[in-house]
């Protein structure tokens, strides 16, 4: 099998999967206790007859729950995500144009977490028992130990606050800062794009804080795991039999002993996807981040289930394609695993 | 390398024509466990000539393996420790010199064949990038040279299907190809020495002969100079020049082969010869047949370390450490006993 | 996996550690502070605030003199705002807190309030009015300087067109108009409205920021509809949302979503209340703590999500204020004797009235003054009527009548939140505290605030607590949700007085001020001695500004009054 056909087989394979997650969510947000047109209107809109008559017939909700879902999927199939109560328009629109500021903060975070967490580790396995280890140890458990909300505000206390080192938590940009144009939303790839230096800079600066925050207890986890599997392979016959064809032990470190220990952190770099999903959300709160995440809070309080449907949906595409990216990684790091057979 | 005047070898005496290109006198290896600190090499001595091959033999455990592999310095320091002696290959003091020497050395001067093939090899990466990586840094070669050259080898070996298998990961490889792979991996950089650490232990016995058949050729078309270490003096006999027997972290006896396997002096050897089967069978385990287990090396006794297990045994034995003496021509033993004793058989 | 893990002693461990690292930056503070500023200059220099520019400005007192050229306005005001409920900048389809704060940047109704006394109309777009014997005809005759950030002149027209628009959407605001039967220019300056029924309240619900006057001619070309189809036929609100052709002192520049709003000054301003930035920033920032953060950093000048606890820690930051003021908003307890409960005794209910600690849970709440039913302090007629004291011997004989000195327990379902600063489990245990010496048991149970409010609705929660916050400033807006028995609340608790339901009719057609006051307070008095609806806290309003900016002052309508603020 070869590995077009094994990623286009996991993706089908994700399909059920996705309609079985739509349905659980569609009833939970129909089905949980809560009136969507008092959210939308207020008591005092909602106990006017003729407005509740008006909203329930432009948001659908005259039609019967099955029906509904139903309508739904039928669009969903045709690209259409339905209209969100909450911002009033479509939820496509709202995905495109919040959805671009959480990729961006989670493959930084992504970034920060693979080459902090791997340099750490690689420095605390290098000086073991010694007083880098211990400093990369005490990190990791920082930033594994501690929650992200209270993780990011004594982030700001110091570098923002204290230090000033770091813009405030006033979102991707400075007030003063025009938007990049429009090429993927991610506003540091766009300003690159557009070689618009100085806002690639403002954007970086307001990036580095929420990543690294985000980033945090992956970074932890990685640190960790590539000491302990670095120690572990240390003494591999491998490392000595090329030791004994007379490389260097940077050389063995970076090309022998590395990507082995790597395998390992791919595995974590999947789950991570869903840990920075879930962590984007207080990050995206702390930092003003205008992110799926708050999205997905501001929808889910105004029982929006259009949009509610729409963020599961696409947050269970990221993880099926994330899945499956990290899944052709570990075969691309591990000769030993085999895609498809 | 800079090869300055052979070193002239005291004992035992080389016979005319050959000059040593190793030499290791009075080598010490400790190795510090959690039980304490062992042993595992107490004085060894011994010389390889160019284009000699030398048989190491002994139980697991003897500091065979420990010895050869402490040459160039491979044991993992944070374990083992080169407490004393030297090692001097080709002029050079391994054992002093620094980074750079060593990493030129290494795989450049001595290749080294390890006991298992699979876990020497790196899993992740492709057998091209294993077999070139040593060509490219001792040899200076291009990518595309040293692939070149990777091929060779491999055919060299006889692995066919050589171009499909370098773009292979060590796990597609059958246990017989891997050990072959590291011969090769080994041999890559013209090495003048090959250490052999029990290569085909973990072979089966058609595989195990086509390897030795492979270095017997090899040594024969490249004028190396071999140290093979193994616990079966059956593989020694069709190889080795000369024979060191070890046992308990010391030489207890060296001659040339035909001495070993007709006029062995130390009980030892006796015992292990008297354990080669009479039918060749697949063997792994270390000799059970002979009685007894070899000492402690965290506390080595005071006496002869074989008294325990000795058919020959005397009351000075207990006591009093047998030294290496002279008993014959480029023949030492470390025995008290004065004549070769009856084969027991 | 991760987040929410249990091993206690490592989360113990890293706190230390961070506290050890806090600790360290402390010290680093002076050094930071001055390298800090050069590093800052992309986002703290808190523009507006630039002292030496600020002469330009002209006050919001000042009156405006039409034909002299005022110099124009400078710096930028960067304020932190929770915008997740600011769904369009459509007026007729927007409900939010949140609108009310940002429309009037940007629009200006006919008549408006006054901040300091919310019983008060005065004058905007409309430069007088006239109201008819009979309380349904309101002529308001128009400024005929205003001018829409367009350029183009308001006129009569422009009224009609926004108040029919904003009628026949039927979004949530249009309750304000439902009593409207004619809206009609009859002269270019002049509009007149026809009610159906008498509305004294109708001055007051015309000072909704949502009832501004838009510029039809620019709306008409981008799909506005103002006639019955509109609320399927109007196609405006994209439009709307990129261009605010209103007469306010600002105008849109730029709104990212889940971003930030950025509005200019608008130079065709022709008001009083001159814009005195060139521009207004609002950041949207959700959490409290963060914007305290950027309050302290210097990176925004008002914050204006602050809580109470937050506000504790801003206390002592330097060059901020922190300002608490009374809010309309408040926090009462329903006791519904419908249901089976001891509640459909009154004396009952005045127990729990009189047994209540009211200056503890003011201490606990951070509010001291409270109304004697439910309509906040400063509408008309409350701040007469005085509410019931605590006396918990008072309490005791009050249940000894009603045959129940062994007191009894009773379920409080609730919902686990916390309403303008109070959070409701607090409330509770104290007043469940307060109870238990007149030997009634409360059991507590919170719920999630969907749950509470479904049931709430409908009717069937023995004890509770909720909120109100005002959908127009006049006490008509309470005795029609709480007092009159047609009211929603009423029928959720059983409130049945028909005397109060008299009284508010009688209010609603009453157009004389002392006159009103008067049947207010005979409502309160009915209200309060019902004591089936207690309100506990008239909360507070917590405004945190940098001291770089001035005029920041609470308004009941418009929760800040921000195009009052100037910069100095």
């Amino acid at each position: 099998m070869s590995l077009l056909q094994y990623v286009v087989r996991r993706f089908l394979l994700a399909i059920p999967t996705i309609i079985g997650l739509s349905i659980v969510t569609f009833v939970l947000a129909n089905y949980l206790p809560g009136d969507p047109l008092v959210r939308l209107l207020g008591e005092r809109g909602a106990a006017n007859p003729k407005i509740v008559a008006t909203y329930t017939k432009r948001w659908g909700l005259d039609k019967s729950g099955p029906e509904r879902y139903f309508v739904y999927m039928r669009n969903l199939v045709h690209g259409d995500l339905g209209r969100s109560t909450t911002t009033q328009r479509a939820v496509a629109k709202d995905l495109f144009d919040f959805f671009p500021a959480t990729i961006e903060l989670a493959l930084a975070a992504i970034v920060v977490a693979a080459v902090g967490g791997v340099a750490a580790g690689m420095l605390a396995a290098r000086f073991k028992s010694r007083w880098p280890d211990a400093g990369v140890r005490l990190l990791a458990l920082l930033g594994s130990g501690v929650p992200v909300f209270w993780l990011g505000l004594l982030a700001l206390e110091v570098f923002y606050l204290r230090l000033h080192w770091v813009p405030g938590p006033e979102g991707r940009l400075s007030s003063s800062t025009h938007v990049p144009p429009h090429t993927t939303g991610m506003y540091t790839f766009d300003a690159l794009v557009h070689g618009q230096w100085a806002t690639l800079w403002d954007a970086l600066r307001h990036l580095i804080l929420p990543a690294f925050v985000l980033g945090a207890y992956f970074l932890g986890l990685i640190a960790r795991m590539v000491r302990a599997s670095l120690l572990e392979i240390g003494g591999a016959n491998y490392l000595v039999a090329a030791r004994a064809r007379g490389m260097s032990e940077r050389r063995i470190m970076l090309v022998h002993a590395l990507p082995n220990a790597l395998i390992p952190v791919i595995t974590v770099l999947g789950l991570a996807v869903g840990g920075l999903l879930a962590g984007a959300v207080l990050t995206e709160t702390v930092f003003a981040w205008p992110g799926i995440g708050r999205y997905a809070v501001d929808t889910a309080k105004g029982l929006d289930y259009q949009a509610v449907l729409g963020v599961t949906i696409l947050i269970g595409v990221i993880y099926v394609v994330s899945n499956v990216i990290v899944d052709v990684l570990y075969a691309t790091l591990d000769p030993r695993i085999r895609i498809g057979r | 390398m800079t090869a300055p005047a052979p070193t002239p070898a005291i004992d035992p005496p080389l016979p005319a024509g050959r000059r040593p290109l190793l030499e290791v006198v009075d080598l010490h290896v400790r190795f510090d466990t959690a039980a304490g600190s062992a042993q595992a090499v107490r004085g060894v001595s011994f010389t390889v000539d160019e284009g000699e091959t030398i048989g190491i033999v002994g139980e697991s455990g003897c500091g065979k393996s420990a010895t050869i592999l402490s040459l160039p310095r491979l044991l993992p320091p944070s374990i083992a420790t080169i407490s004393g002696g030297s090692v001097r290959f080709d002029g050079t003091d391994l054992l002093h010199a620094n980074e750079r020497t060593l990493h030129s050395v290494r795989g450049g001067e001595i290749g080294v064949i390890f006991q298992d093939p699979l876990s020497s090899l790196n899993p992740v990466l492709r057998m091209r990038r294993q077999l070139t990586e040593g060509p490219r840094q001792h040899l200076g070669l291009t990518k595309s040279k040293a692939a070149e050259r990777a091929l060779e080898l491999l055919t060299a070996v006889g692995i066919p299907d050589p171009q499909r298998r370098l773009r292979q990961y060590p796990s597609e490889y059958s246990g017989g190809m891997r050990q072959r792979a590291m011969i090769a991996m080994a041999l890559a950089s013209e090495p003048r020495l090959l250490l052999a650490d029990e290569p085909t232990t973990a072979l089966d016995v058609t595989v195990q002969a086509q390897i030795l058949a492979l270095v017997r050729r090899l040594r024969v078309e490249r004028g190396l100079s071999v140290v093979w270490v193994t616990h079966d003096l059956g593989i020694i006999a069709g190889l080795a020049d000369r024979v060191l027997v070890m046992y308990a972290g010391t030489i207890v006896e060296q001659a040339d082969v035909r001495t070993i396997y007709h006029q062995p002096h130390h009980p030892y050897t006796q015992a292990l010869l008297d354990s080669i089967p009479r039918v060749d069978v697949r063997r792994r385990s270390a000799l059970p047949s002979i009685p007894g287990a070899p000492p402690s090396l965290i506390d080595p006794p005071l006496g002869c370390p074989f008294t325990a297990r000795c058919a020959h045994r005397m009351e000075r034995c207990d006591h009093e450490r047998p030294a290496l003496r002279v008993i014959g021509e480029g023949h030492t033993s470390a025995c008290f006993l004065d004549i070769t004793p009856k084969k027991s058989s | 996996m991760g987040y929410s893990g249990g091993r206690r002693w490592t989360r113990a461990l890293a706190v230390l550690a961070a506290l050890s690292i806090a600790i360290a930056a402390c010290g680093s503070d002076k050094k930071g502070g001055t390298t800090g500023t050069a590093a800052q200059t992309t986002t703290a220099a808190p523009s507006g605030s630039s002292p030496a520019t600020t002469p330009a400005t002209t006050p919001a007192t000042t009156p405006a003199t039409t034909g002299a050229q005022p110099s124009a306005p400078t710096g930028e005001l960067k304020i932190a705002a929770s915008m997740a409920d600011l769904a369009t900048l459509d007026p007729p389809r927007a409900f939010a807190d949140i609108n009310g704060l940002l429309q009037p940047f940007w629009g200006e109704p006919l008549v408006t309030i006054d901040p300091a006394d919310p019983t008060k109309i005065l004058p905007a777009l409309a430069a007088s009015w006239t109201v008819s014997g009979d309380g349904l005809t309101y002529a308001f005759k128009l400024r005929t300087d205003a001018k829409f950030s367009t350029g183009n002149t308001m006129t009569a027209d422009d009224v009609v067109f926004s108040f029919e628009r904003l009628k026949n959407i039927q979004g949530s605001v249009a309750f304000v108009l439902d009593g409207a039967t004619s809206i009609v220019a009859t002269d270019p300056s002049t509009v007149t409205i026809t009610l159906s029924a008498a509305d004294s309240a109708f001055l007051a619900k015309v000072t909704n920021s949502a009832l501004m006057v838009l510029d039809s001619t620019e709306l008409k070309k981008n799909g506005a509809v103002s006639d019955a189809t509109a609320k399927d036929a109007d196609k405006a609100e994209a439009f709307l949302n990129t261009a605010t052709v209103g007469t306010g002192p600002y105008m849109l520049k730029e709104w990212k979503r889940n971003e930030r709003i950025v509005f200019d000054a608008n130079p065709n301003y022709t008001g009083a209340n001159k814009p005195a930035f060139a521009t207004i920033t609002v950041q949207d920032v959700r959490e409290p703590a963060t914007q305290a953060q950027l309050l302290q950093g210097g990176s925004v000048d008002l914050a204006t999500n602050i809580d109470s606890d937050t506000a504790a820690g801003l206390k002592d930051a330097s060059g901020v204020k922190v300002d608490t003021v009374q809010s309309v908003n408040l926090l009462y307890l329903a006791l519904n004797n419908k249901a089976p409960s001891p509640f459909a005794d009154p004396k009952v209910r005045q127990a729990i009235q009189k047994a209540i600690d009211y200056d503890g849970v003011g201490i606990l709440t951070g509010a001291t003054k409270r109304p004697a039913a439910v309509i906040p302090l400063g509408l008309q007629g409350i701040d007469k009527v005085t509410p019931v004291a605590t006396d918990v011997e008072g309490a005791k004989k009050l249940l000894a009548d009603a045959g129940l000195a062994a007191g009894f327990s009773i379920d409080v379902t609730f919902a686990n939140y916390a309403p303008y600063g109070v959070p409701l489990t607090t409330l509770w245990e104290k007043i469940s505290a307060d109870l238990a010496k007149v030997n009634i048991t409360l059991n507590l149970k919170p719920v999630e605030y969907d749950a509470w409010l479904q049931a709430y609705r409908a009717g069937g929660l023995p004890l509770t607590s909720s909120i109100w916050a005002p959908d127009f400033l006049d006490v008509t807006n309470y005795l029609d949700w709480f007092g009159s028995p047609e009211s929603p609340v009423s029928k959720r608790v059983g409130f049945n007085s028909p005397e109060a339901g008299a009284l508010f009719n009688q209010v609603k057609a009453t157009t004389d001020p002392a006159k009103r006051e008067d049947l207010s307070a005979q409502a309160a008095t009915i209200m309060r001695d019902d004591a089936s609806l207690i309100p506990v806290v008239q909360p507070n309003s917590i405004i945190a500004y940098r001291t770089t900016i001035s005029h920041v002052e609470y308004s009941p309508n418009h929760q800040i009054e921000i195009t009052a603020i100037t910069p100095g």
